[in-house]
């Protein structure tokens, strides 16, 4: 196994602060538009942070932040108003929606319910690309527009707000899952650019001319998690950990015995991703044995009170600090209702609802686990690399033995496309084997009774 | 004279004739990796047009359409009419080839013979043409048509002619052409169409790699990469259309398919040995002892499909009612099982998947029967 | 989890031998000026109708050929002559005040019209011609909206309403779907399907029947034409080539008219929103016909300002009868219960709680014992009942296998009220719409009527620097901190 070589030249801390500053200057030169990528935790949301401070704080222009849902917005707004206390920022908000008293009560926040209300002259406004697309045309534009989770937004509603403002910036992670278009797409799916296709790709097939920076570090992944994700899901996009190795750890207070005893104790020594197998079987979408054993996993980690320990200090793990991620709404729901009270607290979603969310430790119910072939939804890439990128700390994945034999004897569909050269179908496949060896090849793989 | 690999395969065949199994032959084999079935068959030389008809006696394939064939070669031969003037056109027009990079070499059966010397003639002015091209000759064509090359299987060489091979006087090695009257019908064009013609180019990729790693040549894989042009019909005319297409995936299941030849070879004497040593793969018997991993696509490309259908049903086997549903009842297996949970008879579930699967179908049986209770 | 009334709905109907009814309304509308019609290619000519059956539901059909269609003469004059009958038929719609339907066999024909309506839309084609392309090009075009009343394959009407115990893709052969839905008396589905199987019933004929009978036919008639035979004699050829594909095309026509049958013998109740559905598509079709009075025609391809709308369409009328079948139809308001998207559970509090001076806003908290559940703060829920009765979802709070949703009243308390406590609610996630496509065709319309530079092919602009760069622009900006 090896990554995708970083020259490491400087320390990733310098790496990830000069890629800010080619940021920053881009918007001093005034390139029209500039795409970035990002790996997943490399401080998106702190790029989207400065761009907009910069805009406003020292070009003095009117800018606008579009982000994919309310939650987005309220948690960019709030970042940005706590960042820089002397500027005042505008939240975009539709007449009945809630927004939560963090935002309302900052002091440099205010919401608009109407286009009208937008302050005139130079601004901040943050709002939801949906409501971004209903924009009085009649109203000033902005100098500068940037597009916050750019890979969730397809082409077509991009191409609706895209000349709302001169100068663009696209920030998104291009290994997350794909936007979600419901309608049938066989008129424009052999179009590279298609209306359908998240809008940094569309972008760079029509003008493959534009600036496209990359963002070298991870904030959230420790170079553990890198060395099995970066190859598996990355593989055009190299980035390094921001920590060193041993830095955040997850550590317990009481000592154990069980099989998942084992798995947290391999966490504690350094291993961030761990795979606990139960055994082989056919086990339908909803595996009841698979959700008692993320429950137990859970409770081992509470019962021996494990805590993180990080680069700023030592902090006990709370149910508020376990997430988990499943393919499924079924699975979600599975987990939810053996939560007890206790571990109510315990944040448990699909992955297209856990994209842009963290938690020091995650538990993740494998999505091929118990299947006895693959469907493109169980292979795709975007999703497996979500759930596998969640965590700042460890990570443990709960699966049933035998995907890699089902992986060999369920080959891609081959459901090609003419006009596109890829083949994400394969790529999630082969995404998936490599991670599967990676971890088998690194002594990852723990059986479970 | 004939390699042990040679006899163990007609051992095999029994009286068969072997078959050459051609590029589709080979594509189709590797479409379903768990049918052990096709693959043994591909390996012995068996078509599945012949194991259905002599072997099973299930009758003569439905083969082709005369118009459908001869659609294809008029298609094919506009292409390549007046030394492959349309597929430079195609080239050209995709900047892949300047207004120089004329040199064509035409090796097809028009212009060279059918009989059996002309053959190896095509095969090795073939080779000669790739290894010009290796050592960087600039006078290297930059189209050849209907070369032939061959892919080997367990070391027994089987014949290919991929439709052309082209490259420019920069590439370093040819890039697979096949040709197809399919419809181009760009995001819309047929799935299965598709399917079939990158994985066919798939095994002329591998054929490509196996010469360059025979030659000595190092890294086969960088210089022939896992990319194919396909160049399909414009509807309503003869005209061409050029798309480029990655074909990992394909190219990856072709490999695993001969990687996996040897243990197929064993398992297959081995069945023969347990059911009825000294006979052949042409005993049905036989044949019934491999599994088969019956699909719906299977119909789009294997004359056994309607057989390992009914095999399917009389194993109860819930894949006749659909992908999903295979799916949905891997837990329980058959289909007389779902049945007896969905109507609470029959052997209580044992498994906590049966169980939860038990529930699941008596739940929705129920609400069915309310909803739409003349229904049933 | 919600695909459970197909998988036991199969599973009954493999251990019947007999299709089984998955539907409780009829969610297709079946009209009584409907044309039928079975195209049939020549193999290999994808962009061909060798043969077609066509007519009116319930009536015979006429048959219409061309003995030999790679002669493109030959093909315009069909094709033109088609034009001319589907012209007058949507021409006889406007004057209605209706929509035109079309029924064809299965999912091959609309490809074959599809295809048709890309070739014959070539400005060198006759103009009658190019009208049947423009024709073809509407349905082709409605085809893949959801809820769509225009162009029908028998099976796929057929299947949104029954399931069979073979596979669904065996399902799209439109006899072997028959063989399960009425199976004759004297053979099993099974058998009946498997022997239907082998006749053809999409757009193309069987390779057997070209090689034996058509083949030789075709040489025959090309052989007399080079000759110069004599009219009466190509004319006896054309006879022969006309039945033996009369023998072809007529089937197909026969399965589509017994689906229609099969259909409307069930008499089940028609889906609330199928007039709405239907409404949606003379407006769709008036919309066309105007566009053509004005001399523009469906563009085989889409700029992006139109691919927007097509898609922002497209998925806005996939909402729309996902709701209409939710709330309109018993069979999927218990599908969308079992996926978790209708909401069903008893209310346990309601609070009155005053805002401002004289505002009050009215907290309803229920409690659900489904398994899946697909709701999360911030949704939107409808009454089903009741759908002017909306909440808005505040939290969502799983206990064991009870799960409470916390919701405030966002619109029809006037109207509606409050449920009260101990009530009984059913909750979809949405209702239709049936007025948001205007307003999406005059957004995208107002917002795009100038394309931005990013979707349009061409140079991106140049930059224009804004002052000066600090020398470390990062730390210039943490000062602003």
């Amino acid at each position: 196994m090896s990554s995708t070589a970083i020259r490491m030249s400087h320390s990733p801390a310098e790496m990830a602060d000069d890629a800010v500053r080619r940021m920053l200057r881009s918007q001093y030169d005034g390139e029209p538009i500039v795409r970035l990528d990002s790996p997943p935790g490399a401080g998106k949301t702190g790029i989207v942070e400065r761009l907009a401070g910069l805009s406003l704080g020292r070009l003095q222009e009117r800018c606008m932040v579009v982000t994919q849902t309310n939650e987005q917005a309220f948690e960019i707004t709030r970042r940005m108003a706590g960042g820089f206390p002397k500027l005042g920022f505008a939240l975009l908000a539709r007449k009945d929606l809630d927004v939560p008293e963090s935002v309302t009560s900052s002091g440099n926040i205010i919401v608009v319910r109407k286009f009208g209300d937008l302050p005139d002259g130079p601004c901040v406004v943050v709002g939801n690309s949906e409501k971004w697309t209903r924009w009085d045309d009649r109203a000033d534009i902005f100098d500068l527009q940037i597009v916050d989770e750019a890979f969730q937004l397809p082409d077509h509603r991009f191409s609706q707000i895209a000349g709302l403002a001169r100068r663009i910036v696209l920030v998104g992670d291009p290994g997350q899952i794909s936007p979600i278009v419901t309608c049938e797409t066989e008129r424009w799916r052999h179009d590279p650019a298609g209306p359908h296709v998240a809008c940094p790709e569309a972008l760079i097939h029509r003008h493959p001319d534009v600036p496209w920076m990359k963002l070298p570090v991870s904030r959230r992944l420790v170079p553990d998690t890198v060395r099995f994700v970066q190859p598996a899901f990355y593989p055009d996009l190299p980035f390094a950990a921001m920590t060193v190795p041993g830095e955040r750890l997850l550590k317990t207070g009481y000592w154990g015995r069980t099989i998942q005893d084992k798995a947290i104790d391999l966490a504690g020594s350094g291993a961030s991703i761990v795979q606990l197998n139960l055994p082989a079987g056919y086990m339908g979408e909803v595996d009841d044995e698979l959700s008692d054993s993320v429950i137990s996993m859970i409770g081992r980690l509470v019962h021996r009170r494990a805590f993180i320990r990080n680069e700023f200090g030592e902090f006990s793990l709370g149910p508020e600090r376990i997430g988990v991620v499943c393919a499924h709404v079924s699975q979600v729901n599975a987990v939810r209702e053996r939560l007890s009270g206790g571990l109510s607290g315990v944040f448990v979603e699909t992955a297209d609802r856990f994209q842009g969310l963290e938690r020091p430790v995650m538990i993740v119910h494998h999505p091929l686990s118990g299947r006895s072939d693959a469907t493109e939804f169980h292979l795709d890439a975007g999703r497996m690399c979500v759930m596998m990128s969640r965590h700042s700390v460890a990570c443990f994945v709960i699966a049933r033995t035998g995907i890699d034999r089902m992986l060999d004897s369920y080959m891609p569909s081959g459901n090609r496309i003419l006009g596109i050269e890829d083949d994400p179908e394969f790529e999630g496949w082969n995404a998936h084997r490599r991670l599967l060896r990676d971890l088998g090849d690194a002594g990852r793989v723990i059986k479970l009774p | 004279m004939p390699s042990k690999f040679h006899n163990r395969l007609q051992l095999l065949r029994g009286n068969l004739a072997a078959e050459e199994p051609g590029a589709r032959g080979f594509e189709k084999a590797a479409r379903n990796p768990g049918c052990q079935l096709l693959q043994v068959l591909t390996v012995a030389g068996i078509s599945p047009g012949t194991a259905s008809e002599r072997i099973f006696r299930c009758g003569a394939a439905e083969g082709q359409s005369p118009f459908a064939i001869g659609a294809g070669i008029q298609f094919e031969a506009a292409q390549f009419r007046n030394s492959g003037g349309r597929v430079l056109q195609l080239y050209r027009g995709a900047n892949r080839l300047t207004m120089s990079e004329s040199r064509i070499v035409d090796l097809s059966l028009d212009n060279i013979g059918a009989q059996k010397a002309d053959m190896s003639r095509r095969k090795s002015e073939t080779m000669a043409l790739l290894k010009m091209k290796l050592a960087g000759d600039p006078t290297a064509p930059n189209l050849i048509i209907k070369p032939r090359i061959s892919i080997k299987l367990y070391g027994i060489p089987h014949d290919l002619e991929p439709d052309a091979l082209v490259a420019s006087d920069s590439d370093r090695f040819y890039r697979v052409v096949e040709v197809k009257s399919y419809p181009d019908r760009a995001g819309k064009t047929c799935p299965s169409d598709l399917r079939s013609a990158c994985r066919q180019s798939a095994v002329s990729v591998v054929a490509l790699r196996q010469i360059l790693d025979a030659s000595g040549v190092r890294d086969s894989g960088a210089i022939v990469p896992a990319v194919a042009d396909l160049i399909l019909r414009k509807p309503g005319g003869y005209w061409g259309t050029l798309h480029t297409m990655k074909i990992k995936a394909e190219v990856h299941s072709i490999e695993a398919f001969l990687l996996a030849t040897p243990f197929l070879l064993d398992t297959a004497e081995g069945n023969i040995e347990r059911l009825s040593p000294g006979s052949s793969l042409g005993e049905p018997r036989v044949l019934d002892a491999f599994p088969t991993c019956y699909r719906d696509t299977c119909r789009e490309f294997c004359a056994l499909a309607d057989r390992c259908k009914q095999r399917a049903s009389s194993e109860d086997n819930p894949a006749t009612l659909g992908s999903r549903i295979r799916e949905e009842l891997a837990s329980i297996g058959t289909i007389t099982r779902a049945l007896d949970f969905l109507h609470g008879r029959g052997v209580p579930p044992s498994k906590p998947a049966e169980q939860a699967m038990a529930i699941r179908l008596k739940e929705a049986y129920s609400r069915l029967t309310e909803v739409v209770s003349h229904g049933l | 989890m919600g695909c459970d009334l197909d998988l036991v709905g199969r599973l009954g109907a493999y251990e019947r031998g007999r299709a089984v009814r998955i539907a409780s309304h009829q969610k297709v509308a079946i009209h009584p000026s409907a044309m039928v019609m079975s195209p049939v290619a020549m193999a290999g000519e994808d962009a061909s109708i060798h043969v077609i059956a066509i007519g009116n539901i319930g009536i015979s059909p006429a048959i219409r050929f061309v003995p030999d269609p790679r002669m493109r003469d030959l093909g315009d004059r069909l094709y033109g002559e088609l034009g001319m009958l589907f012209w007058e038929y949507f021409l006889g719609c406007r004057d209605a005040g209706t929509y035109p339907q079309i029924w064809v066999s299965s999912r091959p024909a609309t490809t074959l019209l599809d295809i048709l309506a890309d070739v014959l839309r070539s400005p060198r084609r006759d103009p009658m011609v190019r009208r049947f392309g423009d024709c073809l090009a509407y349905m082709s075009e409605r085809h893949p909206v959801a809820g769509q009343q225009a162009l029908m394959t028998a099976t796929g009407a057929l299947r949104q309403h029954f399931v069979t115990g073979q596979s669904p893709e065996e399902d799209e052969h439109l006899g072997k779907l028959l063989s399960w839905i009425s199976p004759s008396p004297s053979e099993t589905a099974v058998e009946s399907a498997a022997r239907v199987g082998k006749i053809p019933m999409g757009t193309k004929t069987d390779p057997k029947f070209d090689r034996d009978v058509l083949d030789p036919l075709l040489r025959k008639y090309e052989n007399a034409r080079r000759r110069g035979d004599t009219p009466a004699f190509l004319a006896a050829i054309e006879r022969t080539i006309g039945a033996s594909l009369e023998s072809v095309a007529f089937p197909i026509y026969e399965g589509i008219q017994r689906a229609i049958r099969e259909l409307s013998a069930a008499s089940l109740p028609m889906m609330t929103d199928l007039p709405a559905l239907e409404a949606k598509e003379i407006a769709a079709f008036n919309s066309f016909m105007e566009a053509i009075d004005a001399g523009f025609s469906i563009p085989k391809s889409d700029k992006p300002k139109v691919a927007a709308r097509k898609l922002e369409e497209r998925e806005d009328a996939e909402k729309n009868l996902r709701a209409a079948i939710i709330l309109g139809t018993t069979t999927g308001q218990v599908a969308a219960n079992a996926k978790g998207e209708v909401v069903s559970g008893k209310v346990t509090d309601v609070q009155v709680i005053p805002v401002g001076i004289r505002g009050r806003m009215h907290r309803v908290e229920m409690q659900s014992e489904q398994r899946v559940l697909r709701v999360r703060a911030g949704d939107r829920l409808y009454r089903m009942d009741e759908p002017r009765l909306c909440f808005l979802v505040t939290g969502v709070q799983r206990t064991g296998r009870t799960t409470t949703v916390s919701m405030r009243i966002r619109s029809g308390m006037r109207s509606i009220g409050a449920p009260s406590i101990g009530s009984f609610l059913d909750l979809a996630p949405e209702v239709p719409d049936w007025g948001n496509d205007m307003q999406i065709r005059m957004k995208i319309n107002r917002r795009l009527a100038n394309l931005p530079w990013t979707h349009m092919s061409g140079n991106t602009p140049r930059a224009i620097r804004k002052g000066v760069t600090p020398l470390d622009p990062l730390a210039d900006l943490e000062m602003l901190r």
